[in-house]
């Protein structure tokens, strides 16, 4: 997308960004794809990497069975199950292969979490062993963080890989830039595994961002867009998680982080990468700083990213793209 | 994998969800199924679309051209539908055609699609005002003897500048909904649908109660200061027939398909509700398509009663005749016969006429509202894309809602409309529009045809990625929503009474049109290019191997 013959000289860095694609095998093989697309050499994933289900493919005689668009399918041949796990993987759900008894215990809350972990680890892991494969032979790194979604063992999955670089509350350096990352968010409806409260939310990003060498040029990577931004636009839900209707219809409130806005402007960073909101796709300013959501519609097999230009001080070109 | 030794499963195999946070739209499968109701309800139709078949194509099996022409209304439904449940993002035919065929492809058809609905809403303001506001306050004012209302009818009917003046508050009225956000827009939807529900049941009461001799001797005392006859009703009859109208005619199937296609011009757009999947609720799910579908039936019920129960209760002869002779020289009335007029009469009552009145215009103002979306979900799909400047896709803090295109499509219809009134060719322009509506409907068709193959991941990770024996039943889908619009392109270009009088019109238009959206498709990937961007991929699939 970057075509060379076009770029302005003063281009420091230029990257593409995804955020949240929550399991989808699919996507996450064009986010690795997109730095050969786009022609980028950073590539970056704001979080949310886990899907939100868990599709036991149960050994029965003479086959397996497993949950496939709301219904149960047997099948026999080992090709097809292939397909159909492949099927499930791409729509964002984890398949698991287990034994009759395996799947019993599942009725048991704390069996079943530790299974979803595992599973949810497991399948991190072979991405990042997938991205090492794919990026081997070029310049191109991964710079990956978990978001509030994602279990704690992910963390471990995306270390020791060799084109990936876990960037997790920590400033790591690229090119002539510094980029701040951090997966947590503010409070959710849904008490997420990295949640917390707006003070110590504001406490942990300003604990990294004293510590970078030229904040205006930085890139704050953080999972949860500012508060009011038009990034963070999502419907307000009561405490089953149902939509609060007001009139018999949604209420619309802006859920981001009045943390992540006050040190976006306190420390205007030249970028700033959110996801989290999957509605809000967008891309506004705040002060000199330039704010992308680039959206999530991960169900669809298409990957919602951003393709962001920088040079010195400022966000050369900034576009949203649908891979 | 395990080795252990296999064993029956007791419960049943399901999916296990954890806790995660989660996408949640505006618009539930409910209000998406009022949506497309609106795009032609069925009251407008009854008001306005269709009794006017009666004497440009006598003959004309009402009934035999309601059923196929919904039963096409149907298979756009489905085909469509389904295509967009595989992809739901607003935008229309320019996301399910360029995601699908190419982008260019996608906004060409969006550019005709587009073209044809702001010169519908053009003409959907001034049928607002003439068709409905101004007879209605005619009607209302015929009926209740208020000189004053008779007055601001009339002076609505003749004068330019008012008519012009009218619609400008109607469309800058319906723009403020549009930019106020879903939950204003919504409520605003709802509410006229619910209004415009109010005024049918109202009617239904009154035509099943206040039939034949009743209402003969109702109209005959209405209308004796107009006719100065005691007989009215068969005066009017009489006077049909004596220029030439056959008030009792059989079945002519030559001049039934014509009327198809005069029914397919309102029943084959429920689908419209693609334009705003991107905030539909479940828009993954088959509730999406269903609503669509849904509105057909409901439509189609709609027009079915009531044009049975309108024909048996002001009697068959007579409904010919009185919309026979509506526009010529010996209609003695200053207003149509449209049911807000003759229901009022049946009733006998200046509130009925109220009533009536009120709701068909309340859901004709829904009808503008709906129209409006369109463009502004077409221009910011456009700039989310890098066709069209980012800008133009910036929100407004408080409402959401993209406020440039809001002012550009509200710019666009003013002009649109000032043509309208003042000028004398926007009518052929609008049914040109048809075709501009057609040819996209065709592409779209096609996308979905070919969806499994061109995007196979998507149709398959989809709940329509079932088959019919070895085929895909999207495809089928696709085939008959195809076979259906080209069916409506050929009624339309054929039967120049439809308004169509000089097809290569047609074809200029789409090509002018068409060839505006290459240009501005060519100057996006230029100005792109020099921002170190190619277009074409970022609309593009990224191969995932």
């Amino acid at each position: 997308m970057l075509r060379r013959r076009s770029r302005p000289d003063d281009i420091t860095l230029r990257l593409y960004y995804a955020s949240d694609i929550h399991g989808s095998d699919l996507l996450w093989r064009k986010f690795l794809n997109a730095a050969a697309f786009y022609e980028v050499g950073t590539l970056i994933m704001g979080g949310d990497l886990c899907g939100k289900g868990l599709a036991p493919v149960v050994r029965t005689n003479g086959g397996w069975t497993l949950p496939l668009a709301g219904e149960e399918r047997h099948v026999t041949d080992e090709a097809e199950l292939k397909e159909l796990e492949a099927l499930i993987r791409q729509s964002g759900f984890h398949p698991r292969r287990m034994t009759a008894g395996e799947f019993e215990r599942l009725s048991d809350a704390g069996a079943l979490e530790a299974m979803f972990e595992e599973t949810l680890v497991e399948s991190v892991g072979d991405w990042m062993d997938l991205a090492d494969e794919r990026l081997r032979d070029t310049d191109v790194t991964a710079y990956v963080m978990p978001g509030n979604d994602d279990p704690w063992g992910v963390d471990r999955a995306l270390e020791g890989h060799a084109k990936v670089v876990a960037c997790d509350d920590r400033i790591v350096q690229i090119g002539a830039h510094e980029l701040l990352s951090l997966g947590w968010s503010n409070p959710t409806p849904w008490h997420t595994a990295r949640e917390l409260e707006e003070d110590d939310l504001y406490a942990r990003v300003k604990k990294l961002a004293d510590q970078l060498e030229s904040p205006r040029n930085a890139i704050f990577n953080i999972h949860v867009p500012p508060y009011d931004s038009g990034l963070d636009t999502a419907t307000e839900l009561d405490e089953t998680l149902k939509p609060v209707l007001i009139g018999g219809h949604p209420h619309e409130i802006p859920v981001g982080s009045t943390a992540v806005r006050q040190l976006i402007e306190e420390y205007e960073p030249v970028l700033a990468l959110h996801g989290h909101i999957h509605e809000s796709r967008g891309i506004v300013e705040i002060g000199r700083t330039v704010c992308i959501n680039p959206g999530s519609n991960y169900g669809t097999g298409r990957i919602d990213g951003a393709v962001v230009a920088l040079g010195a001080d400022r966000v050369r070109n900034k576009h949203l793209v649908n891979g | 994998m395990s080795a252990e030794t296999p064993a029956a499963v007791g419960p049943p195999v399901k999916l296990f969800t954890r806790q995660a946070t989660g996408l949640v739209r505006d618009v539930g499968p409910l209000s998406q199924t009022v949506f497309a109701i609106l795009t032609a309800p069925f009251p407008w139709v009854l008001a306005i679309a269709i009794f006017w078949t009666f004497s440009a194509y006598p003959g004309g099996n009402l009934y035999i051209a309601y059923g196929l022409g919904y039963l096409c209304g149907l298979f756009a439904a489905i085909g469509i539908g389904m295509l967009s449940t595989t992809m739901p993002r607003s935008g229309g035919d320019y996301i399910l055609n360029g995601r699908t065929l190419h982008p260019l492809v996608g906004l060409i058809s969006s550019f005709w699609f587009t073209v044809n609905v702001l010169v519908s809403i053009a003409f959907i303001t001034e049928t607002l005002i003439v068709g409905a506001l101004a007879p209605s306050f005619v009607a209302i004012g015929s009926i209740g003897h208020h000189q004053t209302l008779l007055d601001w009818g009339t002076t609505l009917e003749s004068s330019k500048s008012w008519l012009f003046v009218a619609g400008i508050i109607a469309l800058v009225v319906c723009s403020s909904v549009v930019g106020s956000g879903w939950k204003l827009s919504l409520r605003f939807q709802n509410a006229a649908f619910l209004i415009g529900m109010i005024g049918m049941a109202v009617a239904l009461v009154v035509v099943l109660v206040e039939t034949g001799g009743s209402f003969i001797d109702h109209f005959n005392s209405f209308a004796q200061q107009y006719t100065h006859k005691a007989d009215s009703y068969h005066y009017l009859i009489n006077q049909a027939t004596a220029d030439g109208i056959n008030v009792n005619p059989g079945t002519n199937f030559g001049n039934t398909i014509p009327v198809i296609g005069a029914v397919m011009g309102f029943s084959i757009y429920t689908w419209f509700g693609i334009n705003i999947a991107g905030e539909v609720r479940q828009a993954r799910t088959w509730k999406f398509a269903a609503g669509m579908i849904a509105a057909v039936f409901v439509n189609f019920l709609g027009v079915l009663i009531f044009t049975v129960l309108f024909v048996h209760s002001f009697g068959g002869k007579f409904f010919t005749a009185i919309n026979s002779l509506n526009g010529g020289s010996h209609y003695p009335f200053p207003t149509p016969p449209f049911y807000v007029f003759l229901v009022a009469i049946a009733g006998n009552s200046e509130v009925i006429a109220w009533v009536l009145g009120i709701s068909l215009v309340v859901i004709m103002l829904g009808l503008l509202w709906l129209n409006l979306l369109q463009p502004v979900r077409a221009m910011f799909a456009y700039a989310f894309d890098g066709v069209f400047p980012l800008r133009v896709a910036q929100v407004d803090r408080r409402t959401h809602v993209p406020i440039y295109a809001v002012g550009m499509t509200l710019a666009a219809s003013i002009g649109l409309y000032a043509w309208a009134v003042y000028g004398s060719s926007l009518f052929k322009v609008y049914v040109v529009a048809v075709v501009l509506a057609v040819v996209p409907m065709m592409l779209m068709s096609v996308s979905a045809m070919i969806l499994p193959w061109r995007r196979r991941q998507l149709w398959e990770s989809s709940v329509m990625n079932i088959r019919v024996g070895p085929v895909p039943l999207i495809t089928i889908a696709g085939a008959f929503s195809f076979a259906v619009s080209l069916f409506c392109l050929i009624v339309f270009l054929h039967y120049p009474g439809l308004g169509l009088s000089h097809p290569w019109d047609a074809l200029k238009y789409l090509a002018v049109i068409g060839a505006a959206a290459v240009v501005v498709y060519w100057a996006a990937t230029v100005v792109r290019s020099r921002q170190g961007m190619s277009l074409a991929k970022a609309t593009a699939e990224i191969p995932p191997e």
